[in-house]
């Protein structure tokens, strides 16, 4: 980090999220991908994927998600308008505060279904 | 930026730069239609329906419509080109002072990404035929 200002903070979150959802579509297509394999094979991998530790994995996906989404129309509108280079830091802290928005309604639905195992 | 050189192999060497801002405007185009397409994935699969009851059976009827096919491999195609090119920003910026690492790693990420995305488009496009045949049998 140079000075860690907002700017900084947003690149470096979007990076890590972006290498994370590279990294995770890869996994994710294999695993969904296997259902060509036939059930007892795309099971066994679904089955694994019930396990609490990658059902809460996932949560954080949707976070990483909702981030590289947000941070990623800050970044157009920076690259495209004045106003998105002006306003840039309080468009990051605009990004933080709907990734936690997103965060939450995604513990919401899913949360409840972990605990229940459903 | 404009070719400014005066002489071919000048032209040449600046515009090597082309395929970069190729990639540059990829990126936020793709970016867009990724966010709307990945928003209603999201959606639909993961907050109105619990990953837990996407059995093989869910997965299937899924994919026996042609339309959820042809979103799901757009929302492949265009996720895995933008994932790509962005880890190959990464593996550019932090091995460049070794080419052969970086080499390395590239061939990796290349083929890695290569061989998931015709996993995934023959999975898409073969298992409602597969699956019809084991209930057959």
């Amino acid at each position: 980090m140079y000075q860690g200002r907002e700017g900084q903070w947003a690149f470096l979150f979007h990076r890590i999220s972006g290498w994370a959802l590279g990294l995770y579509l890869l996994l994710h297509t294999f695993s969904i991908g296997s259902i060509m394999l036939g059930p007892s094979f795309y099971g066994s991998i679904h089955g694994v994927y019930g396990n609490v530790i990658f059902r809460l994995g996932l949560i954080a996906v949707a976070a990483a998600v909702a981030y590289h989404a947000l941070n990623g129309m800050r970044i157009i509108a920076m690259d495209f308008t004045a106003w998105g280079v002006k306003l840039q830091s309080q468009l990051w802290w605009g990004v933080m505060a709907l990734t936690i928005i997103c965060l939450g309604v995604t513990m919401y639905f899913n949360v409840p279904r972990i605990l229940q195992g459903v | 930026m404009a070719i400014r050189a005066k002489t071919l192999s000048d032209a040449r060497a600046q515009a090597k730069s082309n395929p970069e801002l190729a990639w540059w405007v990829f990126m936020r185009l793709s970016g867009v239609f990724l966010i709307v397409l990945t928003f209603f994935h999201l959606f639909s699969n993961y907050i109105v329906t619990s990953e837990a009851s996407e059995n093989y059976a869910w997965v299937v009827q899924k994919y026996s419509s042609a339309s959820e096919r042809l979103y799901l491999f757009a929302l492949l195609a265009l996720g895995l080109t933008h994932g790509v090119n962005g880890m190959r920003y990464g593996i550019d910026d932090y091995s460049a002072r070794n080419p052969r690492l970086r080499v390395f790693l590239k061939a990796l990420l290349y083929t890695l990404v290569g061989a998931i995305f015709v996993f995934g488009a023959l999975a898409l496009f073969t298992v409602v035929p597969l699956a019809s045949t084991q209930v057959k049998q």
